[in-house]
């Protein structure tokens, strides 16, 4: 029988807490058979696992941008688009050609030096200019997929199409999670145009899924608050009557892990109101915590409080967070891109900069990468189709980053062509080749992290070829 | 009245539409490449054909067909596959020396040097060494894997402990423990048993009526009357009709980008549930499914006739895989062939329980599965899913034709198809776009906490209602933000929906209720030919292959054999799924049969005697009991494929009527109870505990069949029933169950959302969002409200009658005392004691023996 999460959990969990009445009830022997049991199931659960080989990273914060955004004019500066402003493209740009044109729009916001690493950050993202030396770009990115479902699935998934797991489940499936009260993986805010597929445990069993978390103190998780109309104290009693009704019924099956787990459970989701509502409670942080996310913004404040929030879940032990940065309206900008693009930027700036800031000064980036990307970039040319110029999607070059645990930071990896248009050949960056990277430095063989599915061992990176980008590893 | 023949043309003008958009660049990276059928042969027609076709054939030469132009004419042959620049099609058109007095448009050169460059010009034979590598995976041994092999029926083996056989089924089972010294456990109490009954007949407890009346019967064949009466129940068809769709992976949605509603899926849901009420024969319920349409020569286009209805509806079942062929235009050729294949696939695995998807790519590494049997099977379906002349899914408003079959008088028919592709349609389709795009900008606003002035929300309306080109994009987050908040905070907006909706209402008035199926059916009797595909690659095609069966199942002897449609004038179809279902249940096949008795053995036991219900093949786990396997094969098939006496046979069975009571010893030896020596206890699934929440507290309604309910997003951001509409309480298999907005209660207890898939066997998992949803969740607030309520006024307000009818609404049984105690306790703990009745019931909802059948 498939029973999740939690037959060597409540064991474990029995000898330190709301297990023990239980097993402390059986004989000496019969916990002996237990445990005999239990040892010959495979279980899956959320109980920490040894990495493969020593890890760099301990969690993940994955921002992921659905819709395309525009990295030519947000950190990838292309001199040479302002040569051809207006003129068409010195070579065919082949878009997906519904309107395409071959008139080259040059960004229309200026770029700016930063840091010591030098790099130009568009004006658009000031909070990020201050951070961009912790950073490190791959500026030769390429997807196979052009339209949005389909590459972020990919992007997610390893696969264009729905059905399988994401890479926050197999992190999760790899290496469970250190907070005993949280799940392992949490996605914050919506954005992706596949929805909660993009945080799917897929065929994986389902204690894997990404659990859904908004940053609103009140109503984070889905049934996390007590209602309205039971008080703390008939709630207190509501679960020691579960607790009672569950130990009587269960004298029947003294043996079984599963009716144990249950009862468990009900103590663990006690424990994730107290503990969820508490990550979720931002009224403890510092003001200058709260500045330095702009919870308070008016633009900025929403996406602030995610990536407030995902500090708080990796700090408390979650493993893996993902946050989708659609709120702020839609990076899929087909038109009006100068209306559009500062809004959007705006929108995430002060947050992800924040988060990289805080995260340094409270050293815990040194364990925790933070992979940015969306699933495909924009072209340099204008879109013909609109009065209010847009660029279409480009999956042939584009820019993601990468900053803290592991990584080179301040350094640059591959190129696309003087356009932006195209990865240049010998750089040219897959999904795979991320996926294998992030599991890598999770202490995690790619190779390896398997799960059987309809006859084949199947892997996040599975027959696509991948490789681990050592250039960009410290 | 629409033929065929213009259901063609009408769908290829479609199609090309869409291509002559792509195609003014070919993106080199997206590996665009043209097809032949859709976008060539519509071009060399248009411009080509006059002169050179197959009547007047100048320079020999005859463009009307793939074979013609890849022969040539009088100057030798006119394409070189992958060099534009050498062949003479391109040279002539480049030039405009061809067409005489004409040209080829920028858009239609590209897509000609396009398909010359990367078209799919297939290899005309497969090589000899992959013939030998063929014949070397295809042995003897291979032939004889035991799901290969025909199931033979065994006499039922001789047993010591000859007071535990009832039937054959014990006999096997109990064989095996006595190898062991084991015995099986005695029979299990009388109530457990019904409870046991009823949950796996109707998927609901026994009332507590029920329960008396049972127990009182003392004669003889009380339980089986039992069974009897409650395979005769209408509830008996949801429940194992919620089985099968997990089976066939059905859901209400498709899968595509904005995960869109199908809007008839329901009548595939319906025809289940009474398939099985009506206990249609299995054989016939499999062949309906894969080949409906063609049991009953179905002619597309024509309406059809009453009788063809129920097979045209089964055909539902190969329509149940996501489709993200929607919505799109351009670049799809890669994802027909996702759909087709996924379709394929999943139909297989269900009935045949063979994994083939391994040999898309390769043959199979561990199973005698050949890639070429992989595109030998999807042959067999392309008639449906055909890259080349592909219909769309969603086409509520036009255009016309769709893969729906529309069943109204001709004229009716005719009407409609113009209504809907009139521009009366389209401004209703543009209303609905612009509610859309206006919730979009309000959400948007709301979202990064914009105060809008009065000017910039009577701009943003004025935008919306001028912009010549609304751009609606359906798939924007809706994030946690619902309607209700939105309208609460911008009035405007209800009130505009309002609006909008009554001039929808006005102008749908006049126009008529279509009435459809969403079926499956041969688009033409002559497919495109189907390849294999290298690396299951379209871009790289290999020998061509027609319709066929695994080579491993083939009887070297006697081969199954695809009739040629063009000898058959009578068909409207290929004929080949039906070829494919009629081989499928003959009664040589040695997997078909298994493969459903397994799945009614996991239904009752909660695992399969082949545990890996959908792999019979060599990574499968073997038969825990492969003698009684195939003896209910056999025994099913002898019985015509009667389910409701196979149902019959293992109810009755000692092995069924265990007790599900731990023995130590046993347990270690045997962790997972492969060997049957109890009744395993299961836990139930997310809509028998739904269902059971509303029976108990009196709620449920009895509402069989029709269109979904629809979910919505509670205040947290939960899907739950609207209550709001007809009738939120119905059973679950009733609530629209789309992939991406599922119920929250039956999400966190393990209910498909068919994002994979299908999923033939459920995930029991034990996960705290179950907890929450009982702590906290709505539905359970609500029903144990009613419930306390429901039991008060029975007892007038008794409490201790309440208690006692409680226990016996939910757990079919009296209290014991230590139960009793805390119950007592609650309320009086409780200020106001109802209350803390309430509370009480709710935690009994939430208890074990509410969640498990034992």
């Amino acid at each position: 029988m498939k029973t999740f999460l939690t037959r060597r959990q409540a064991l474990q969990d029995a000898a330190v807490g709301f297990g023990a009445l239980a097993l402390n009830s059986m004989l000496a022997g019969e916990r002996a058979l237990a445990a005999e049991l239990l040892a010959k199931e495979r279980v899956y659960d959320l109980a920490p696992k040894k990495p493969h080989f020593p890890a760099k990273a301990k969690n993940v914060i994955f921002i992921y941008i659905g819709g395309g955004p525009s990295t030519i004019d947000m950190f990838d500066p292309k001199p040479a688009l302002r040569k051809y402003d207006g003129k068409p493209a010195p070579f065919e740009i082949k878009g997906r050609a519904l309107n395409g044109s071959q008139q080259i729009m040059a960004s229309p916001w200026p770029f700016t030096k930063c840091g010591q690493s030098g790099r130009e950050i568009s004006n658009l993202l000031p909070h990020f200019q201050k951070v961009v030396d912790k950073v490190t770009f791959v500026r030769s990115m390429q997807t196979d997929r052009i339209d949005h479902s389909t590459a972020q699935f990919t992007f997610v998934t390893g696969r264009g199409f729905t059905g399988f797991p994401s890479i926050g489940a197999w992190v999760s499936y790899a290496l469970g999670s250190e907070n005993r009260s949280m799940p392992a993986y949490i996605a914050l805010g919506e954005g992706a145009t596949i929805g909660t597929r993009a945080h799917s445990s897929a065929w994986l069993p389902p204690v894997f899924h990404g659990t859904s978390m908004r940053a609103d103190q009140h109503a984070p998780i889905h049934d996390i608050r007590r209602p309205e109309t039971m008080t703390s104290g008939q709630q207190t009693r509501l679960l020691d009557m579960l607790r009672q009704l569950n130990r009587t019924q269960k004298a029947a099956h003294p043996f079984d892990q599963d009716l144990e787990a249950r009862i468990a459970n009900y103590e663990l989701a006690a424990r994730m109101q107290v503990e969820a509502l508490k990550v979720a409670d931002l009224s403890g942080e510092s003001e200058a915590t709260k500045k330095l996310y702009g919870v308070d913004e008016k633009v900025s404040g929403q996406f602030g409080k995610q990536c407030l929030l995902a500090r708080r879940l990796v700090e408390s032990g979650v493993r893996f967070v993902q946050i989708y940065g659609g709120g702020g309206g839609n990076w899929d900008t087909h038109n009006n891109i100068e209306g559009q693009l500062p809004g959007l930027c705006q929108y995430i700036d002060q947050g992800m900069s924040g988060l990289l800031a805080d995260l340094d000064q409270r050293g815990m980036l040194k364990d925790t990468l933070v992979v940015w990307s969306g699933e495909f970039g924009r072209l340099p040319t204008i879109e013909a189709k609109n009065s209010k110029p847009g660029r279409d999607h480009n999956p042939y070059g584009f820019s993601m980053w990468m900053a803290g645990a592991g990584m080179k930071a301040g350094f640059d990896f591959g190129q696309s062509d003087e356009l932006g248009y195209a990865a240049v050949k010998d750089f040219k960056v897959g999904h795979s080749d991320i996926h294998a990277t992030i599991q890598h430095l999770l202490g995690i063989d790619y190779t390896k992290n398997t799960f059987p599915y309809e006859g084949r061992d199947e892997s996040l990176v599975g027959v696509n070829q991948a490789r681990v980008i050592s250039e960009i590893l410290a | 009245m629409l033929d065929i023949r213009m259901i063609k043309t009408a769908g290829s003008v479609c199609l090309r539409f869409a291509i002559a958009a792509g195609a003014v660049a070919i993106p080199s990276l997206a590996q665009r490449a043209p097809l032949f059928n859709s976008e060539i042969q519509p071009v060399l027609e248009k411009k080509c054909v006059s002169c050179h076709g197959e009547q007047k054939k100048m320079a020999a030469l005859d463009l009307s067909n793939f074979a013609g132009v890849m022969k040539g004419g009088s100057s030798g042959p006119v394409i070189a596959p992958g060099k534009p620049e050498r062949s003479l099609l391109w040279k002539m058109i480049e030039s405009d020396k061809m067409p005489l007095g004409g040209t080829l448009t920028i858009a239609e050169k590209q897509t000609i040097r396009a398909y010359i460059e990367q078209g799919r010009f297939p290899r005309e034979e497969m090589d000899a060494a992959q013939q030998a590598r063929e014949a070397a995976l295809i042995t003897p041994q291979a032939r004889n894997w035991w799901s290969f092999r025909k199931p033979v029926k065994a006499a039922a083996p001789a047993v010591k402990n000859r007071d535990q056989v009832s039937t054959a089924i014990d006999a096997f089972v109990l064989a095996k423990l006595e190898e062991r010294g084991w015995k099986m456990r005695p029979e299990a109490d009388r109530v457990t048993l019904l409870r046991r009954a009823y949950f796996d007949l109707t998927g609901l407890p026994p009332a507590p009526a029920e329960v008396k009346a049972f127990v009182s019967d003392k004669s003889a064949d009380a339980y089986e009357k039992v069974i009897d009466k409650l395979v005769e129940s209408p509830g008996y068809g949801e429940h194992w009709g919620r089985h099968w769709l997990d089976v066939a992976g059905y859901s209400d949605s498709r899968g595509d980008a904005g995960d869109s509603d199908r809007e008839v899926s329901w009548k595939y849901r319906d025809y289940v549930i009474r398939a099985f009420n009506k206990n249609k024969p299995i054989d016939r319920f499999i062949l309906e499914q894969l080949a409906g349409d063609q049991v009953v020569n179905y002619k597309p286009g024509s309406q059809p006739s009453p009788e063809q209805i129920e097979p045209l509806t089964a055909t539902g079942f190969l329509r149940t895989t996501a489709d993200i062929t929607d919505n799109q235009t351009i670049y799809e050729v890669d994802k027909y062939f996702d759909a087709l294949e996924k379709a394929m696939e999943t139909s297989l695995s269900a009935i045949t329980g063979l994994t083939v998807g391994c040999a898309k790519c390769h043959d199979h590494k561990f199973d005698p599965i050949l890639q070429k049997d992989y595109y030998k099977l999807l042959a067999a379906y392309q008639a449906v899913w055909d890259p080349e002349n592909w219909l769309a899914g969603n086409l509520k408003y036009g255009p016309w034709p769709s893969r729906m079959i529309l069943d109204m008088e001709p004229a009716q028919r005719d009407a409609w198809i113009k209504e809907v592709t009139s521009s009366g349609a389209r401004s209703i389709r543009r209303q609905d776009d612009q509610r859309e795009a206006a919730y979009q900008r309000y959400r948007a606003e709301l979202r990064v906490g914009r105060e809008l002035s009065e000017e910039v929300r009577a701009q943003i309306r004025k935008d919306i209602e001028a912009d010549p080109d609304l751009d609606v994009d359906r798939n924007v987050p809706k994030d946690f933000i619902t309607d209700q908040e939105l309208e609460k905070r911008f009035p405007e907006l209800s009130k505009w929906k309002d609006e909008i909706n009554a001039r929808r209402i006005r102008g749908r008035k006049t126009s008529i209720e279509p009435n459809y199926i969403e079926a499956a059916w041969d688009v033409s009797k002559k497919p495109s030919p189907t390849y294999v595909l290298m690396r299951g690659n379209y871009l790289a095609p290999g020998a061509e292959v027609g319709p066929g069966i695994p080579e491993v199942l083939e009887n070297p002897h006697s081969r199954l054999k695809f009739a040629d449609p063009e000898d058959h004038p009578e068909w409207n179809h290929t004929g080949r799924r039906l070829t494919l279902a009629k081989w499928l249940v003959a009664p040589e096949n040695p997997l078909v049969a298994r493969v459903f008795v397994n799945r009614v053995w996991q239904f009752h036991f909660g695992e399969g005697i082949v545990r890996t219900v959908d792999d019979f093949g060599v990574q499968g786990a073997r038969p825990t009991h492969p003698e009684l396997l195939d003896y209910l094969a056999v025994s099913f098939q002898e019985h015509g494929w009667d389910l409701k006496w196979l149902t019959k046979q293992i109810m009755l069975s000692r092995v069924y009527r265990q007790s599900s009571e731990e023995v130590p010893e046993y347990m270690t030896a045997d962790p997972s109870g492969k060997l049957l020596w109890r009744k395993p206890p299961v836990r139930l699934s997310a809509e028998t505990i739904r269902d059971s929440m509303l029976k108990v507290s009196g709620m449920l309604s009895d509402k069989m069949y029709g269109a979904p309910e629809p979910v919505k997003r509670g205040p947290d951001g939960q899907w739950l029933e609207q209550e709001s509409k007809a009738d939120p309480n119905r059973r679950s298999l009733y609530l629209a169950q789309s992939r991406t907005r599922q119920v929250t209660l039956l999400h966190a207890f393990d209910a498909p959302n068919m994002t994979s898939d299908n999923q033939a066997q459920r995930f029991r998992s034990a996960l705290p969002a179950q907890s929450l949803a009982l702590m906290n969740g709505p539905l359970v607030m609500r029903a144990s409200k009613a419930f306390a309520q429901q039991v008060l006024e029975r007892s007038r307000n008794n409490f201790d009658e309440a208690i006692a009818y409680a226990f016996e609404a939910a757990y079919s049984r009296r209290a014991s005392a230590p139960e009793l105690e805390i119950a007592k306790r609650s309320i009086e703990q409780d200020a106001d004691p109802k209350e803390g009745l309430r509370l009480f019931l709710q935690a009994m909802m939430g208890a074990n023996d509410f969640l498990y059948s034992y």
